[in-house]
């Protein structure tokens, strides 16, 4: 195994179809900061994330051998970590507050840097979005993808995107001051 | 908000956004007063607060659950197939999937001589072998023992000659630190395969 897996994404999708287990771990390596800020910042709980993260890349290695290219396979992954969020925030909203509980497991210990980064308003009002604005937000704004990708792994046209985030923008700026009602 | 309330707040922002297309949008950013001024401004403060939202990186704790998780699915597989395969399956347990910035957090508790030493990372110790001139890795001093080891760990060949090592307990587990040279000036290999090389605890690339 070289030191630095020079592959591109799609020769590790077919080193894994052809056995190579590590393959997918690369993926992870790969991706995973940035699948990881997607569903944290998206579901603002590290827990949920974390268990959304895990549901995402275990149903992804469980179907890499289908993938099709017929996206990158960032994208790919990143469309499933996205499904899952919103299966996440659907399923949360149906379900009752006295239903509510995980199975027991460690705590996710953040960097220390996260506990700083979880006070900031801009997160708290960010969680205030609807979720389909919220990921719009997330991927454009707060992780700088274009938004011809972002609207690529979110499955809608690139217009969808402008306007989730627009809509998403006047919402954040009446919660953090930046527009006043009575002004 | 004056000027039209909600409707024409959103129309604004679609157009900032650049819709339903980027000429229609400069003209009705540029029909605008005083109001749209301060609501482009009100915009942008927002991107930028958005922007300014530190990057966040895969917690180690989370990169572990992952580990197990596909380890499972692994083992689920292997226990149902029923396919001759070319050699005898080894159960190959993950190091953690970590990108090397976040690996260089793992918490490794250095022992042997000097004994009692604290916490530290597995970039601290692997600077501090090479710094001390550390070699205390037993049988796996031999080249030989060494690559077997790491191949039967699943970390693949060293990519060079042993630099220095050292006993290690990595999250509780008992392991061997080695620091390998690369054959690229600047850049060394820190591996730590458990005792009786049965997983990589850590496995983190240094320099350049």
């Amino acid at each position: 195994m070289p030191l630095v897996d020079l592959r591109s994404d799609s020769e590790l999708v077919a080193a894994h179809r052809a056995g190579e287990r590590r393959a997918f771990d690369e993926l992870v390596r790969r991706h995973g900061d940035r699948l990881w800020a997607l569903a944290y910042r998206t579901l603002r709980d590290p827990e949920d994330a974390a268990d959304v993260l895990q549901e995402a890349l275990e149903a992804a290695y469980r179907r890499v051998g289908s993938f099709r290219g017929d996206a990158a396979v960032s994208t790919w992954l990143h469309r499933i970590v996205v499904n899952k969020c919103l299966d996440r925030v659907r399923h949360d909203r149906a379900r009752p507050p006295s239903a509510a509980g995980r199975t027991h497991r460690d705590p996710v210990v953040l960097d220390p840097t996260e506990d700083a980064t979880d006070r900031l308003a801009v997160l708290d009002a960010l969680a205030r979005l609807p979720v389909e604005q919220r990921l719009a937000i997330v991927l454009v704004d707060v992780e700088g993808y274009p938004v011809a990708e972002a609207a690529a792994i979110l499955e809608v046209p690139s217009g969808t995107v402008k306007s989730r985030c627009a809509r998403g923008r006047v919402r954040l700026a009446g919660l953090l001051g930046h527009l006043r009602a009575d002004a | 908000m004056t000027n039209g309330g909600s409707g024409w707040l959103t129309r604004l922002a679609e157009a900032d956004a650049g819709l339903p297309d980027e000429e229609a949008a400069a003209r009705v950013v540029a029909a605008g007063g005083a109001d749209t001024r301060r609501v482009l401004d009100a915009l942008a403060a927002v991107r930028t607060d958005l922007a300014a939202v530190p990057p966040t990186r895969l917690p180690a704790s989370v990169a572990t659950r992952l580990a197990a998780g596909l380890d499972r699915i692994d083992a689920g597989e292997t226990d149902s197939s029923t396919v001759t395969i070319m050699e005898p399956r080894r159960r190959v347990r993950r190091p953690l999937l970590l990108t090397a910035a976040a690996a260089a957090l793992v918490v490794l508790v250095l022992t042997g001589p000097p004994s009692r030493t604290p916490p530290t990372d597995l970039a601290s110790a692997a600077s501090r072998a090479v710094a001390e001139g550390t070699r205390d890795v037993g049988p796996l001093a031999d080249p030989q023992n060494l690559a077997a080891c790491l191949a039967a760990a699943g970390a693949g060949p060293p990519p060079g000659p042993l630099l220095a090592g050292r006993p290690v307990v990595v999250g509780g587990r008992e392991g061997t630190l080695l620091v390998l040279g690369t054959g690229t000036a600047g850049r060394l290999r820190a591996v730590v395969p458990a005792a009786g090389c049965t997983a990589v605890l850590g496995d983190l690339t240094l320099g350049r």
